[in-house]
Formats: C-alpha cells, sequence, structure tokens
C-alpha cells in the first residue's frame, strides 16, 4: 500500500485519513480545524511538507471553509510532493477544473466528493477535471476503492450531487430555526419522521462543521447564483461565533455532559 | 380541559387522509364522527377503515374485541349538525381555502364553545382559515403525513390569532392518538414540507444542469447520504403533480423567495402527463418494468 497525504479543516478530511488508515495505507495527516489558532497555515504546511521521511504517492485534499486556504494548501501540495504524486481534490467548493488551473500539475488532479458520515457511505463521487490525464483518473478510481468505496463518476461540478442536496437541505433547517418556525430538536425529529431522512439536517450540520457547510454554499452561490444559496444569517452567525459543530463543543446544539440541550440563540 | 376527558373526535372529509385519521382516531379509544358529503365516500371509508383495524386483529397487533370496539366507535354522517357534540374537530377536506373558510365559518357555529378546530391543511395558512371564524383563537394546524395510520409525525401549527391552550391541547390529542407531535409556526409548507425543498429542488437542479441522470442522483442519494430513496424516486412515489404543486405554493406564498423558485423541467414532465407511479411512468417506468 502507498503513502497517502490527507489535508483537511474538518470531520471529512479525518474520516478520509481513518477510512485511508483503516484499508492499510501509511497515512500522514495536516489537519487545520477552523478553531485552532493558525499562523500563516501554508508556511506551517510547508515545514511539515518538508518534515516528512516519507514521499506521499497520493494527496488528498479537502479545505472546505475558506477558498484561499484551499487555493494556498493545493498550491503548496504542488510545489513540494514530487511531480507524479496524485492530487485527489475535493470538489464541494470549487470544481475540480479550477484547482486544476491552479497547479502545474493539472493532469494529476482529480476530484472527489463525499460528507460525513464517510464510514455509512458505499460510494464516492468521482469527479474528472477537463484537464485530468485518464491514467490519472483510473488511479484515482483504483485508490478509493482500495479504500473500501465504490467510485461513482459525475461530471464535474461546484459541491458534488447528494453533498450539494444535503447541505441545502442544512441550510433550509438554519433558516427554520433562524426563523423561529420551531426548536432545534423538533426540526430534525419532523425531517426524521415526517420524510425519513436519516438524520436531523441540523445535527447533520453539526457532525459536518458548519464552517465546512457555509463554505460550500457560498462556493455553490459563487459558481450558480447567490440568491439561491445564500447561506442562513444563523448559519453565518455560528461560524463567526466558531461554534461550528461536534468538533467546537457547539453548534445548533450544545455537545459535551448534556448532549440535547437547547441550541440556539 | 384536557385530552384526557375528551370523548368524541370530528374528522371532515372521508378521503385518504380524512378516513386514515378517523381511524388512527377510533383505535386510540376515540368516539369517532366522520362527515362527508358524499355518502358512497362515507361507505367507501367505513369499508376501508374495517378492513385495517380487522386486518390488525388479525395480524395480532390488537384483540378481535379491540378491533370490533373500534369500528362500533365510528359513526358517519352527511349532516355537519351531527359535530354538536364533538370536542375536537379535525378537517380534512380538500386544499381550496374558500372550501376550507366556508367549512370553519359554519363548524364554528355548530360545535360547543370549548372544542377545538384543527385543520389538516398542508399548503394553506391556518390564520387565513381561521379568519373566516368569531373564534380564531380555537383553530388550529394538526398536519397528519400520509398514510396517518403508518406516519407518526404530526405537525401542530400554531396561526397568528392561536391560544397557547388550544395548542396544548392539540399536541396532547395527537400523543393520545399514538402520534409525535412537533410545534410549529404558521408558515408556507411548516417545517417538513418547507425544509425538504431543496432535496427535490436541487436535485432537479443538478438534473438540468447535466452533472448526472436521475438514477444517478437517486443511487448516490441513498448510496452516499444513507436517505432511504433519492428525490426522484420520492418524486414518483408522491406523484410529479403534487410535488410540484407543493413547490409552487411555497415559492408563490414566500413571495417568490428565489430558492423555492420551481423547476421547468418538473413542469415539462407534468404537462406531459408523467406523474410517478400512479400512472406506471414517471421519472422511472413502473408495471411490467420496474425501475432498476
Amino acid at each position: 500500500m502507498s503513502t497517502v497525504l490527507v489535508v483537511g479543516d474538518g470531520p471529512l478530511a479525518a474520516e478520509v485519513a481513518d477510512l485511508a488508515a483503516a484499508a492499510g495505507h501509511d497515512v500522514v495527516s495536516f489537519f487545520n480545524y477552523a478553531q485552532d489558532i493558525r499562523v500563516e497555515p501554508e508556511i506551517e504546511l510547508r515545514l511539515f511538507l518538508s518534515g516528512l521521511n516519507t514521499v506521499p504517492e497520493v494527496a488528498v485534499e479537502a479545505v472546505l471553509a475558506d477558498r484561499g486556504d484551499k487555493w494556498s494548501t493545493v498550491h503548496e501540495l504542488d510545489t513540494c510532493l514530487p511531480p507524479g504524486a496524485l492530487l485527489l481534490t475535493a470538489t464541494l467548493n470549487a470544481s475540480a477544473t479550477e484547482v486544476a488551473g491552479w497547479v502545474d500539475r493539472s493532469d494529476r488532479v482529480v476530484g472527489w466528493a463525499g460528507l460525513p458520515p464517510l464510514e455509512e457511505a458505499t460510494v464516492i463521487e468521482l469527479v474528472p477535471a477537463i484537464q485530468s490525464d485518464p491514467e490519472s483518473v483510473e488511479q484515482a478510481r483504483t485508490w478509493w476503492q482500495s479504500a473500501g468505496k465504490e467510485p461513482v463518476p459525475i461530471a464535474d461540478t461546484v459541491g458534488g450531487v447528494w453533498p450539494r442536496i444535503v447541505v441545502n437541505v442544512i441550510n433550509e433547517a438554519a433558516f427554520a430555526l433562524g426563523d423561529r418556525i420551531a426548536s432545534a430538536e423538533d426540526i430534525d425529529l419532523a425531517m426524521r419522521l415526517g420524510t425519513n431522512y436519516p438524520r436531523g439536517p441540523l445535527a447533520w450540520g453539526d457532525l459536518i462543521g458548519l464552517d465546512q457547510v457555509m463554505g460550500i454554499l457560498e462556493a455553490l452561490g459563487e459558481a450558480y447564483g447567490p440568491d439561491v444559496y445564500r447561506p442562513a444569517p444563523l448559519l453565518r452567525q455560528l461560524v463567526h461565533a466558531g461554534l461550528v459543530g461536534q468538533l467546537a463543543g457547539r453548534g445548533f446544539y450544545t455537545y459535551g455532559e448534556e448532549e440535547t440541550d437547547h441550541g440556539t440563540p | 380541559m384536557s385530552a384526557d376527558c375528551l370523548q368524541r373526535i370530528g374528522v371532515v372529509g372521508a378521503g385518504t387522509m380524512g378516513s386514515g385519521i378517523a381511524q388512527v382516531a377510533a383505535q386510540s379509544g376515540f368516539d369517532v364522527v366522520l362527515y362527508d358529503i358524499d355518502d358512497h365516500i362515507l361507505r367507501r371509508a367505513t369499508d376501508r377503515i374495517t378492513h385495517f383495524v380487522r386486518r390488525a386483529a388479525e395480524k395480532g397487533r390488537v384483540t378481535a374485541d379491540e378491533a370490533e370496539a373500534a369500528i362500533n366507535r365510528l359513526q358517519t354522517t352527511t349532516a355537519l349538525e351531527a359535530f354538536a357534540g364533538c370536542d375536537f374537530l379535525i378537517e380534512a377536506a380538500p386544499e381550496q381555502l374558500e372550501l376550507k373558510q366556508s367549512l370553519f365559518n359554519r363548524l364554528d357555529c355548530i360545535v360547543p364553545v370549548h372544542a377545538v378546530l384543527a385543520t389538516n391543511t398542508s399548503t394553506l395558512s391556518v390564520t387565513q382559515i381561521a379568519s373566516a371564524t368569531q373564534h380564531p383563537e380555537r383553530v388550529v394546524g394538526m398536519h397528519f403525513f400520509n398514510p396517518p395510520p403508518l406516519m407518526p409525525l404530526v405537525e401542530v401549527a400554531a396561526g397568528a390569532m392561536t391560544s397557547e391552550e388550544t395548542v396544548h391541547l392539540t399536541v396532547e390529542v395527537a400523543k393520545c392518538m399514538g402520534k409525535t407531535p412537533v410545534r410549529t409556526q404558521d408558515v408556507p409548507g411548516f417545517i417538513v414540507n418547507r425544509v425538504a425543498r431543496p432535496f427535490y429542488l436541487e436535485g432537479l437542479r443538478l438534473l438540468a444542469q447535466g452533472v448526472t441522470d436521475h438514477a444517478t442522483v437517486d443511487r448516490l442519494v441513498r448510496e452516499g447520504g444513507r436517505f432511504r430513496m433519492g428525490p426522484f424516486e420520492l418524486m414518483d412515489l408522491i406523484g410529479l403533480d403534487i410535488n410540484f404543486a407543493a413547490s409552487r405554493s411555497v415559492y408563490e406564498a414566500c413571495f417568490h423567495e428565489p430558492r423555492y423558485r420551481p423547476s421547468l423541467l418538473q413542469q415539462r414532465m407534468v404537462e406531459s402527463g408523467r406523474l410517478g407511479r400512479k400512472v406506471g411512468r414517471g421519472w422511472y417506468e413502473y408495471g411490467g418494468e420496474e425501475k432498476p
């Protein structure tokens, strides 16, 4: 099995690292969570990469909260990784084609899309860029298979397919909560019982990370029109306050001793 | 008054929703008066309820005595005056504002002064229906899901004038009927039909943008997101016309909020008569050829 570098800023990246490790890959990961105090993350990433004693053949990137951070991360990976290394970019907040356009190794970039909980998914969305070399796409497919996910090819788009649907349902639930239509608990309960959703959208947002959800919505807005994908004001406020969900101990709900505390203002 | 001392529930309309609600109420121990203008529809509803309740007994979910008792608690009528002795009324007439307003206006004069008037509307404004009565404080939304005997959720929607006492009693009645109530404000689509809009609309946008085909969207939503059904198979089950009407009604009631904008692609499907399972053809083909 190969050495895999996983770089990201939320639970999705952490899940990919776990997945790859469980599949027997050597995994090195560099996580940069929103609530950490960050000092020039791209310099930290460069130091981190120069300190590695193995050379990754595959890099998986999932920096979702901020497109500027995604750009510098991808740029740094392009500079520091060996020329042949494959770059698998999460197309949730930039199309694979856009990311490929940022780097010299455009032909080695292949996109993918999924969301937590990735461990419950049997499939992963495989997103070739216009610039992707067919051999790179084939290697990406093989890599995801080795990680236990069946790759399903889709056309290159921001947000993927099922992640795009899910973040918009979460946003709509955040509007409903912010507009005081119902409590967080009742919104989640209604969606589970009334239409059989596998989990309540607000709890799901907390699991994915609200900074991640907002990053995806903003990128969708940029790609397809901000009027449809405008993040709910409450979602924005929670992200501004650093209350990005389970990882921060509080998002729509409060976590810790009392798991089901009444959420939000 | 509390839900415990409440004896008799009236149900207006004996269609799928009305007869389902009447069945749940009768099986929960309430005396039920089921009304419809059409005697034929009432007979069909009674047959259906009797069939389902006896089948529950055959499957051992209730005893035969309990089943017969539930059936005996149900009476039908074509006269609204039969509601004079009802403490709690649930209206499940067709989704037409003027029809509901005229019903509520008449019912307001027939039922006792303490009685609650609940509407099972899913798309109309509870406040607007309540405005047709002299007592808007006792009018409330009580939205069951289809089919009522199987779906556990009830949305209890407070209109602008609904009293807290009315909401509270409706929540209690829903619990007595074995349901899980959630409280919501009187907004278009309440919780479920509003928060679920992007599930369909985003699927339709992905299709319109050529990201992938409808069967792949459904598969990814099921196998990636672990939903029980994808948006297109769910539209086929609900009926594309019904689903399209729901999107349109939320869009229009929210003053053309862009994120609720209905899909042209879906409109063309409805216009072409591909309405889903009920006609054998929607996004998928049914009948001889099962969907993949």
